[in-house]
């Protein structure tokens, strides 16, 4: 109880509250922004949160996070384009619901559904949260390093154009990770000589570079597109039929968008990818769907805003990240001297109960925001990107810059961004390599103690269940999605071919 | 920018075993991690005393293993992975000239940056990018490179304390 009240103590405050509003308003701003994303917009906060304390910091990314994803569905609705990936799946019955002149219904039923399926997941994250850590305290090193092998393994089916290429992009991060001195020996390792990397790459130039940079490169190929707004009145509160009608599909969807959060690496955007065909499975009238039917919109809007309370379970409980955001709040995080893990929630409860409270605030902010104040966010769109992406490079730059006050920072930045520019190209995404680059160091200690521990024996290491599951469930997520794919391919040629035999 | 739910379930029609890009792209990421796998010898020795641990080279050297066994598989991915249409139609986009002067500027803007010194990096920036990327209303750029770098420099300069470089001019904010 008396963790509890510290918590709310210590997010109940002027600062805090105005930082939280801010951190809401930013989110809806770069989730409406195509383009501009979350994961984009907490990397440029880094640096410039490092002079606040831990909690008004984090709970600030929080908030960005929570209303970034909220924000990605007004562009999807009165544009179609997605503001960010995770809205994707909004923007297929968003739009036709706009086009027919029902954008402020769209709006309302988008709205409600992030409020109640976040609100609810962020329960979720503040019962099962403290159960995971209690168990995580028995963990070993293998046991560690289990989960956190598994968690790579989830890249292969994160959101993305190739299973391969998220792995390879996540060994690329972990590479990345090893540069600097090695902690057990004193060893240098890929240094080259460049006296700034014997502690390491700092993370955030490589996160700006990856996120700003590249995309901004990106964007200058398309630096003349203009979008057309669904122009329409305010928003408006679902009504009593499209509250009961969509009452299912809200609750299904919270639960998937939670179950996927919690899965390392798992983020907003496949939560939003299954709530839609789970809602569509579900429906009574699948065939509605694609043409403006309310849970079209409900679906993937409550399963990706709950997935940003479940992605907060593992990131806390475990430190390994949930999503790609979690992955730049655990690295803010660790910026500030904070390990998070089973320890933190042991030791400062109030941590968690703060994180949970800045969350719910930022959840009740958005939906205000959001009423008030959609069809202003969606004006954003109509600044010009001419004007628009040089502020995300000067700001870059400055983040890059002011974490250390060094060029060399910004070099790092650079080159991120550029390789990131060309690894985007050919399918490599920059989610993955962040992963990788969070948990590469984790993943190394682990193996070694493990290893150590266990004699250099990976075999009696398995014969402890925990590490012989989480392998298991290792291979499942490495093999599962590829033995899958080939069964259906199979059964579909199968049809293929009697079809033609019946022909 | 739609997503879609691809599971892979398309069967595939290409004909081709192995796809050109693909390999020059396996080939690039296997070379550089023979050359890293190279840099992994050249560690120092450690000490007989923790000769039984986990060697500062054994990490990184089997993650490099993995990375390269990966990279085997791009050549033929085009056989298997159905979101690989999607590669082909992001890699056969044209980059027009605008991205690599954008590049070219960027970099040469970094480069002259500790010469120049963060305040005028910043309004060379939001000066000459937008110009760049084919903002033709010169009278809104200059309102924009005056009001939007003030903006910056008084947020982080002044209120936030980031030291800003001076540069060859000694343009110090404090």
């Amino acid at each position: 109880m008396d963790a509890l009240l510290t918590g709310i103590g210590l997010v109940l405050t002027p600062t805090n509250i105005l930082l939280i509003s801010a951190g809401v308003i930013i989110g809806i701003l770069v989730g409406a922004l195509p383009g501009l994303s979350s994961p984009m917009a907490i990397a440029l906060l880094i640096p410039f949160t490092l002079t606040l304390d831990v909690v008004p910091a984090i709970s600030m990314m929080a908030a960005l996070y929570c209303a970034g994803t909220y924000g990605g569905s007004i562009t999807a609705i009165l544009i179609n384009t997605p503001g960010a990936p995770p809205a994707a799946a909004t923007s297929i019955d968003g739009y036709p619901m706009a086009q027919r002149g029902e954008a402020a219904r769209a709006l309302g039923l988008a709205t409600y559904a992030s409020v109640v399926g976040g609100i609810l997941s962020l329960f979720i994250f503040l019962f099962s949260a403290p159960l995971l850590a209690r168990v995580a305290l028995s963990f070993t090193p293998a046991e560690y390093f289990a989960l956190s092998v598994f968690a790579l393994s989830m890249l292969a089916s994160i959101s993305g154009r190739s299973s391969i290429r998220n792995l390879i992009s996540g060994g690329v991060g972990v590479l990345i990770s090893l540069v600097g001195v090695h902690l057990t020996t004193g060893v240098e390792r890929f240094t080259f000589d460049v006296s700034a990397f014997t502690d390491g790459i700092s993370f955030v130039p490589v996160l700006i570079g990856l996120f700003a940079i590249a995309e901004l490169l990106n964007q200058s190929m398309t630096a003349n597109r203009a979008y057309e707004l669904v122009r329409g009145k305010v928003m408006q509160l679902p009504s009593l039929q499209d509250l009961k009608s969509t009452f299912g599909t809200l609750m299904r969807s919270t639960g998937i968008g939670t179950f996927i959060g919690i899965l390392p690496a798992e983020g907003a955007t496949v939560a939003a990818i299954m709530g839609y065909n789970e809602a569509k499975r579900w429906s009574k009238t699948p065939e509605k769907f694609g043409t403006g039917h309310p849970e079209g919109i409900v679906g993937p809007e409550a399963a990706n805003n709950s997935a940003t309370g479940g992605a907060m379970v593992p990131t806390l409980a475990l430190g390994i990240p949930g999503s790609a955001s979690t992955a730049l709040i655990l690295a803010a995080l660790v910026t500030h001297g904070i390990k998070p893990g089973p320890h933190l929630l042991e030791k400062t409860p109030e941590f968690l109960y703060a994180i949970f409270f800045s969350m719910l605030i930022a959840n009740f902010a958005f939906f205000i925001v959001g009423f008030g104040g959609a069809k202003l966010f969606a004006q954003v769109t109509l600044i010009p990107r001419t004007f628009l992406w040089p502020a995300v490079f000067v700001f870059s730059v400055i983040g890059a810059y002011s974490s250390a006050s060094s060029f060399v920072d910004v070099w790092v930045m650079l080159v991120a961004g550029l390789v990131g520019f060309v690894m985007l190209r050919h399918g490599f995404g920059p989610a993955p390599l962040i992963m990788g680059l969070i948990l590469g160091k984790l993943v190394e200690e682990t193996f070694s103690q493990a290893m150590i521990i266990h004699d250099n024996n990976m075999l009696v290491m398995m014969q402890r269940p925990i590490v012989a599951l989480l392998f298991v469930l290792t291979a499942f997520s490495l093999f599962g999605p590829a033995i899958a794919a080939y069964r259906r391919r199979r059964k579909r040629i199968k049809q293929l071919e009697a079809t033609e035999m019946g022909e | 920018m739609q997503q879609t739910n691809s599971q892979g379930d398309e069967p595939r029609q290409n004909g081709r075993l192995i796809d050109l890009s693909d390999t020059v792209v396996a080939l690039i990421i296997i070379a550089g991690c023979a050359f890293l796998y190279y840099q992994t010898t050249q560690f120092e020795e450690v000490s007989t005393l923790l000769g039984d641990n986990v060697l500062p080279s054994d990490f990184p050297r089997l993650v490099l293993y993995i990375v390269g066994a990966l990279a085997l598989f791009l050549p033929f991915e085009h056989r298997f992975e159905s979101r690989w249409k999607k590669i082909k139609e992001s890699r056969s986009e044209r980059i027009p000239m605008r991205t690599f002067a954008t590049m070219a500027l960027v970099v040469a803007i970094l480069a002259a940056a500790p010469y120049l010194g963060t305040v005028l990096v910043i309004v060379l920036s939001s000066l000459l990018l937008p110009l760049l990327w084919g903002e033709r209303r010169l009278w809104l750029v200059l309102i924009y490179a005056a009001l939007f770098s003030a903006a910056i420099v008084l947020l982080f300069a002044v209120v936030l304390k980031v030291h800003f470089e001076p540069g060859m001019f000694g343009i110090q904010i404090r």
